[in-house]
């Protein structure tokens, strides 16, 4: 530590690009992190707060919710209860009647007497067709209690009786609605009685029917077209980028390294030993990873702050964690070329040649 | 008379088969401590190799290095390193220091591998070298000849048995060179340290008790002062 402190200290311009550069690749990975979970948590946030463990959708759609469709006869009525709940789902356009904007949303229409009903931040559930709860960030809070809307074009108007939050579903907010006012929006009348799918609050819940599949609601999420790919692509961004520290740190230890050579082999000589050598190189990478990811990190929590409510960034303590933990071992596995140049010198070398 | 090294017929073997050269023919030497003694001959002749040996930093072909009677091939490589940093004082031709530690941090240093504190004798080593202005300065900052005084006291700092000394005024003036030979002596004879150096200047061999010729790898006594 001794050595290493010193070795630093001696060549802080050296170090400093090293660090800034680990600092760079941190933030970046931070970043990036921040923003695939945040994404992937805006696509699935509605869905986790069920807490279900089963959905049932019709088989042809493969586990892909936009395209199921149960219709009335394929599962009856009275298998429902609070825990086996029915789900329509619907990609609609929201207008304000004052507004011609169109609001991008996802209708849910649910029976608000089953577990999936919203958790309320204000006002009350639905109880009537004409009745509605949205997300508060449906057109970023202009929708209050008693605003009036419409639903992709629909010539009625839609009363706003209860608001919620952390309510998306593929990054979208959630209009939830009656089952009835789903069947008219996407099927033309309230009496029609079909579903998009079944939701159970428990695994032992489930009603096998033919022509139905029940699944994970993970699988569920995982099919949401485009979840899957988003996070294979941030995964490979963020995989690419601890190789990368591998390198940069990997290839700047190995030439200061052989920079240092004849150094180490005059301290081999002087009865100095490989152990001494290695720990100060290891110690050296892990406090400039500790210098440079701690600066990403602080850089991190500082973009918090400065970024807009609307993009989709969120820290997971754990994750954030994780990559920490994971870079710093990256670093430190960076020293390991230097470690093996370290073991191969020979203090013969110090003294002028052995011959 | 006790002896602190003793070589018993060690010999030094490069290449194998016809390619073979002998480096070191069958030699035998008893270095008594406080001894100063020094090596000379052509370049090649083979005394860097005997150095290196005595050295712990290889080992002979065949024949034995005794220090205080144990043979330095029967330890393990690990206790070699041991021997060189507790019983051995090494000074060569130039790059003794560690660039990036000011005078006084070298010999912290070896405190803190050795989990000890000798400041004050540091202390009293530099200034009895003449280095107490020099002690915050880093290697590069200091004088060929600061810097092999500097080398000196790193040397005996952890009071070994014997220091090598390969060349030690190859990068010195010949005034410099003889006032850091001449220290070299009188510090080692006031701490009974043995001295083995290595040199081609022939107005060195006043300062030592012993001169030994090696040509071809044979060694023999040039000189014997007192």
């Amino acid at each position: 530590m001794y050595l290493a402190y010193h070795e630093l200290k001696s060549a802080k311009a050296r170090y400093g690009l090293v660090v800034i550069t680990l600092f760079l690749v941190a933030y970046l990975i931070y970043f990036l992190t921040g923003l695939a979970y945040g994404l992937a948590n805006n696509n699935r946030v509605g869905v986790d707060q069920w807490h279900a463990q089963r959905v049932t959708m019709s088989k042809y759609a493969d586990h892909n919710l936009q395209s199921s469709t149960i219709i009335a006869g394929q599962f009856d009525r009275s298998d429902l209860s609070k825990n086996v709940a029915p789900l329509g789902l619907l990609a609609g356009e929201v207008n304000q009647k004052s507004d011609n904007t169109d609001l991008d949303t996802y209708v849910f229409g649910i029976n608000f007497s089953s577990f999936i009903k919203p958790q309320l931040t204000s006002g009350r559930q639905a109880r009537h067709n004409n009745e509605v709860v949205v997300d508060q960030r449906l057109g970023t809070g202009q929708l209050k209690l008693g605003t009036k809307i419409k639903i992709n074009g629909s010539s009625t108007y839609y009363k706003v009786v209860g608001l919620t939050k952390n309510n998306l579903f593929g990054t979208l907010p959630i209009t939830f609605t009656t089952l009835g006012t789903y069947n008219k929006l996407r099927f033309g009348s309230t009496t029609v009685k079909n579903m998009s799918a079944v939701v159970y609050k428990n695994a032992t819940d489930v009603v096998k029917k033919s022509g139905l599949e029940t699944t994970t609601v993970q699988t569920m999420v995982e099919n949401i077209p485009g979840y899957t790919a988003q996070n294979s692509t941030f995964s490979l961004m963020i995989g690419a980028l601890f190789i990368i520290v591998l390198f940069v740190v990997g290839i700047f230890m190995y030439i200061l390294t052989i920079q240092n050579v004849s150094v180490y082999g005059v301290m081999r000589a002087q009865g100095i030993s490989n152990g001494t050598l290695i720990r100060s190189v290891l110690a050296q990478s892990l406090l400039l990873g500790i210098i440079g990811v701690g600066l990403g990190l602080f850089a991190n929590q500082l973009t918090v702050l400065i970024l807009p409510a609307a993009m989709p960034y969120t820290n997971n303590t754990l994750l954030v964690g994780g990559f920490t933990v994971g870079l710093l071992a990256v670093v430190v596995l960076g020293s390991v070329f230097s470690i093996k140049r370290i073991l191969k010198i020979d203090p013969l070398d110090a003294i002028g040649g052995a011959a | 008379m006790t002896t602190v090294l003793e070589l018993k017929q060690i010999t030094k073997t490069f290449g194998k088969g016809a390619a073979a050269t002998q480096a070191v023919q069958p030699t035998d030497l008893a270095i008594a401590p406080g001894e100063f003694i020094t090596l000379t001959g052509p370049s090649g002749s083979g005394k860097t190799t005997l150095l290196t040996m005595m050295g712990a930093l290889q080992s002979p072909t065949s024949g034995a290095v005794l220090l205080n009677g144990q043979d330095l091939a029967k330890l393990s490589e690990k206790q070699r390193s041991k021997v060189r940093f507790e019983k051995y004082g090494f000074i060569l031709q130039a790059a003794n220091l560690i660039p990036y530690l000011n005078v006084q941090e070298q010999f912290k240093l070896v405190d803190k591998l050795s989990h000890t504190d000798n400041r004050a004798y540091a202390d009293q080593l530099l200034t009895s070298l003449g280095l107490e202005e020099q002690r915050d300065s880093l290697p590069q900052m200091l004088s060929g000849g600061q810097r092999q005084r500097v080398a000196i006291a790193r040397a005996l700092y952890q009071q070994p048995q014997i220091v090598f000394a390969d060349e030690p005024t190859a990068s010195l003036d010949s005034k410099r060179a003889h006032q850091v030979v001449q220290t070299l002596n009188e510090t080692a004879k006031a701490h009974q340290t043995a001295v083995v150096m290595v040199t081609h200047d022939e107005s060195l061999f006043a300062y030592t008790d012993k001169v030994y010729q090696v040509r071809d790898g044979q060694v023999s006594l040039l000189a014997t002062n007192h």
